[in-house]
């Protein structure tokens, strides 16, 4: 035993590393039934331990029980959790974050976050769980109370310290306060959503006849180059729009798409991922527009995903789409998705989880026209050697997303005569990674949309 | 499995090999190595091997023919003969390389061979320095196998000479040395996966914004960041190889002596890459005359090395304009700048760190026109760029601020040499233990980066 002692002083690092290697394999093999169970574990190419990082990665941890269930319910209210991870941040502790391991942890912040927010996601979509919902409400109201006892007994001792921690079991009480709201806010709109859903008749089983021409954009086709991975998508024949009443059903009424000017976006809101951050940025539309993106954003993690919210005349700020569809009411809604998608589901999926989330807009945004937005392609390049992110995909989800649209407060429009090649592909000089527009090419989608309005 | 930063590697390969090295007695070893090293090789470029095998057998035969007990006197027909052998071994070494780099440019980058750049230039070295007599021992084949092809330095170098490597002796493995070794590979896989890996995603931003969109600020921001990307990602590369071929039981081939600390550009490069630089030292500059005869030719040599550099690195005109830009540099601060520069070392301090960024742009943007677009948004007297939007260096710095710190401070030769000095205390080890998890996190949960050098 000395002598195992004696060998390892001299091997510091190593004999820390094998043994938390070591030990991270032990977890992973005691809980890959359990915690890790959906977890791929017969891959030659990584350890066993590898699990636990994407478990980490996850939101999930050796603790947290089988399948989905406890993740979801860990995630809880993100919101208050973290403010009261904020709030309980002294000042000391800030600075001994510094050096090295800032720009790691804030990395794990936020996959984690993501995650967490997926699985959120994830138990929305699941819905009916509302007693699961109050479950959580009450012991969240614990832990928040014992905080602030906690907090108020170490008060006692030091005047300064009092002051401070006083100030700290306010934002506490404050963050929890906003949180039940939120919890509020989340469970009506959901309600109302479930609501809709009932209200919806049974499909059809053959496809409406199309909207009139210039009532939306026609779907912009693409050149097939037949390495689509048909995994993700879905047969050609598939059903999409076919309800008759609600509100996808079409009116007597019908607009059509026209000319119209600037002004026209000043009260709307433009909802997307990364291209969309770009046309925030690069679409000179920034000082009169209102902006709701995030790279990565997606269809999955729309509404429990943080984003980032600039509105003319004021910083950009980190928010989620309760917040700012509940802030105010906007006169146009513009939503632009699908590329983040590309991987994950079939199209049908994407279809039904973006009719949810139209769904949901309405439901906090009754008056809005709502603009689906046709994913713009990618280049000829990617098209050709990409599986997973190619035209053939990207037409088909458009062309699903497409027959969401009544004509009446839901439209179509598709961007992509604006920038694609008589074969459909985004024209490479366009684009620098070919699946995002250059800066100065954002201009080219704006002239789009101000070329593609309904005025009611 | 080739790429050091990757789990298959640390996890599969690494262990498994380092084992049965350190346990199989002291003259097996080398047999061991070989056959690792050819494995290794052989899973990541297949059908290569065969070069690299038929390459070895080659330069080993045609190295026995050259070589001469030192001391001897010679018959001038066997003088002559071994110039020819000499001239045929470098000539052919040479052509391999030549005639891959150009296959690579014009027809398929996949046809030059991985390593290739480095491994042909031991292969040089090798038949100069038994020419020499610099290698006094006759090279056995085993030892010439493994001098060329050992796993550490395959892929990227560094390009250790034969006289550096101990082959003559039998291997023994010191616990201080697989300690050091495991040191120097962590942080190095640090360096790799949390900084440059992090720092690169700005640069592909840049790409995908247009570089007539970006604002001076930010181009000046790219600079540096691709500057740090490309620092970190062959510095952690080179501490990896340093490290392994140290628990290998080789002396540790230093490649970088913190470049950014130089008192001028020629210094830089006696610290940056430091084998490739002292390889066209001995066996370009030197034969060519040196300095020695006078300052015209002392110019033609430095641009003849330097013109070589940047071929070496690359066929494209990006790199040859690189290289000759260098040499003009290092020209000017040879001659006419150098007593400016005796003066004031903090002017040469200046013009590195303002310089060396500058030269990695060129570097960096293969095309010219591109370049062009480039510099004219780092000096914008001339251009106003397209779409500027000027908020981008504060969106840009709020993300990679972290990560920029991080590589300032690792640029001081100081903070790493604390790191180094008190590698055994506990703190440094809990330090490491933390890299080294967290870059295992990062891997498991992103797709593995090459590393940049791979293809030159």
């Amino acid at each position: 035993m000395q002598k195992i002692l004696e060998f390892l002083r001299q091997i510091p690092l190593v004999a820390v590393l094998a043994v938390t290697g070591l030990l991270l394999t032990w977890v992973a093999l005691v809980c890959r039934d359990t915690a890790y169970a959906d977890y791929e574990t017969q891959s030659f190419s990584r350890p066993l331990l590898s699990i636990v990082m994407e478990g980490i990665h996850d939101g999930v941890y050796p603790w947290s029980g089988g399948g989905d269930g406890d993740p979801a319910a860990e995630a809880g209210s993100t919101a208050a959790a973290e403010a009261v991870a904020a709030a309980e941040e002294s000042p000391e502790s800030a600075k001994e974050n510094g050096g090295q391991e800032a720009p790691e942890e804030t990395e794990e912040k936020e996959n984690t976050e993501e995650k967490e927010s997926a699985n959120q996601e994830k138990k929305d979509e699941e819905a009916a769980s509302e007693e699961k919902t109050e479950e959580e409400k009450t012991s969240e109201e614990e832990d928040g109370k014992e905080g602030t006892e906690e907090e108020k007994k170490d008060s006692e001792t030091e005047e300064k310290g009092k002051r401070e921690k006083s100030d700290a079991a306010k934002r506490i009480e404050e963050a929890a306060r906003q949180a039940e709201a939120k919890d509020a806010l989340v469970e009506e709109v959901e309600a109302q959503v479930k609501a809709v859903e009932e209200s919806e008749t049974a499909p059809l089983d053959k496809p409406l006849d199309p909207l009139p021409e210039n009532v939306c954009n026609k779907v912009v086709g693409a050149k097939d180059y037949g390495n689509a991975d048909s995994y993700f998508m879905s047969p050609d024949d598939t059903l999409y729009n076919t309800d008759t009443e609600g509100m996808f059903a079409r009116g007597e009424v019908t607009y059509t798409l026209g000319e119209t000017d600037d002004s026209y976006f000043e009260d709307a809101l433009f909802i997307g991922d990364s291209r969309t951050s770009g046309l925030a940025e690069y679409g000179s539309m920034m000082d009169h527009t209102s902006f709701m993106s995030r790279e990565s954003a997606s269809i999955y993690a729309l509404f429990s995903s943080k984003m980032d919210f600039r509105e003319p005349g004021s910083d950009v700020r980190e928010t989620d789409l309760y917040d700012v569809l509940s802030a105010r009411q906007y006169g146009k809604i513009y939503l632009s998705v699908g590329v983040n998608e590309l991987g994950i589901g079939n199209t049908y999926g994407y279809y039904e989880l973006y009719r949810r989330a139209l769904i949901k807009i309405r439901v906090m945004q009754p008056e809005a026209i709502i603009y689906i937005q046709g994913s713009m392609h990618v280049s000829e390049a990617v098209a050709k050697k990409d599986k997973v992110t190619n035209n053939t995909i990207i037409v088909q989800r458009n062309k699903a997303i497409a027959t969401l649209a009544n004509g009446y407060n839901i439209f179509y429009i598709d961007m992509n005569t604006a920038v694609c090649d008589k074969n459909g592909n985004l024209i490479a000089d366009y684009s620098g990674d070919g699946v995002h527009l250059k800066a100065s090419k954002y201009e080219l989608w704006h002239e789009s949309l101000l070329q593609n309005a309904v005025s009611r | 499995m080739v790429v050091f930063s990757s789990v298959e590697f640390i996890f599969r390969f690494m262990p498994v090999f380092m084992i049965i090295y350190w346990i199989a007695p002291g003259a097996a070893k080398k047999y061991i190595l070989f056959a690792g090293s050819i494995l290794f090789y052989a899973v990541g470029s297949g059908w290569f091997t065969l070069l690299l095998l038929g390459a070895t057998v080659f330069n080993f035969l045609l190295g026995n023919w050259i070589y001469m007990k030192p001391g001897r006197r010679l018959r001038p027909a066997r003088a002559a003969q071994r110039k020819k052998y000499l001239r045929i071994a470098v000539g052919t070494d040479v052509f391999l390389l030549v005639l891959c780099k150009i296959l690579a440019l014009k027809v398929n980058a996949a046809l030059l061979p991985l390593g290739m750049s480095f491994y042909i230039f031991k292969m040089i070295s090798f038949q100069a320095d038994i020419y020499t007599g610099k290698i006094e021992v006759r090279p056995g084949f085993i030892n010439t196998a493994v001098y060329f092809s050992m796993f550490p330095q395959v892929t990227q170098g560094p390009i250790m000479r034969y006289g550096e490597g101990n082959f003559e002796q039998e291997r023994r493995i010191t616990l201080r040395a697989v300690e050091d070794g495991m040191v120097f590979f962590v942080i190095g896989l640090g360096m790799k996966v949390l900084l440059a890996d992090r720092i690169g995603i700005l640069w592909n931003e840049l790409t995908k914004i247009g570089y007539e969109s970006i604002s001076t600020p930010l181009a000046w921001l790219g600079a540096y960041a691709y500057s740090f990307q490309l620092y970190f990602d062959f510095w952690g590369y080179s501490l990896m190889a340093g490290g392994l071929a140290m628990m290998l039981g080789f002396p540790l081939i230093r490649n970088f002596t913190h470049p950014y600390a130089a008192s001028g550009v020629s210094d830089f490069y006696r610290r940056w890459h430091a084998t490739l630089g002292s390889w066209f030292r001995d066996y370009v500059y030197i034969p060519l005359g040196g300095s020695r005869e006078g300052a015209f030719k002392t110019i033609r040599n430095l641009l003849a090395v330097w013109l070589l550099t940047g071929f070496w690195h690359g066929g494209s005109l990006n790199f040859i304009i690189w290289g000759v830009v260098l040499g003009l540099i290092i020209i000017w601060e040879k001659y006419p700048a150098r007593m400016l520069l005796e003066r004031f070392p903090v002017l040469g301090h200046l013009h590195t760190i303002i310089l060396i960024p500058l030269t990695w742009v060129i570097f960096a943007v293969t095309s010219l026109q591109e370049l062009e677009i480039y510099f004219s948004r780092l000096f914008p007297f001339f251009s106003q760029g397209v779409a500027v939007w000027k908020g981008d260096i504060f969106k840009y710095l709020g993300i990679y601020w972290p990560y920029l710190l991080v590589s300032v401070v690792l640029c001081v030769p100081a903070a790493y040499n604390l790191v180094v000095m008190n590698r055994r205390h506990p703190a440094v080890i809990a330090l490491l233990t933390g890299v080294f998890w967290w870059s295992v996190y990062m891997l498991v949960n992103n797709a593995g980066n090459t590393f940049m050098y791979f293809t030159f």
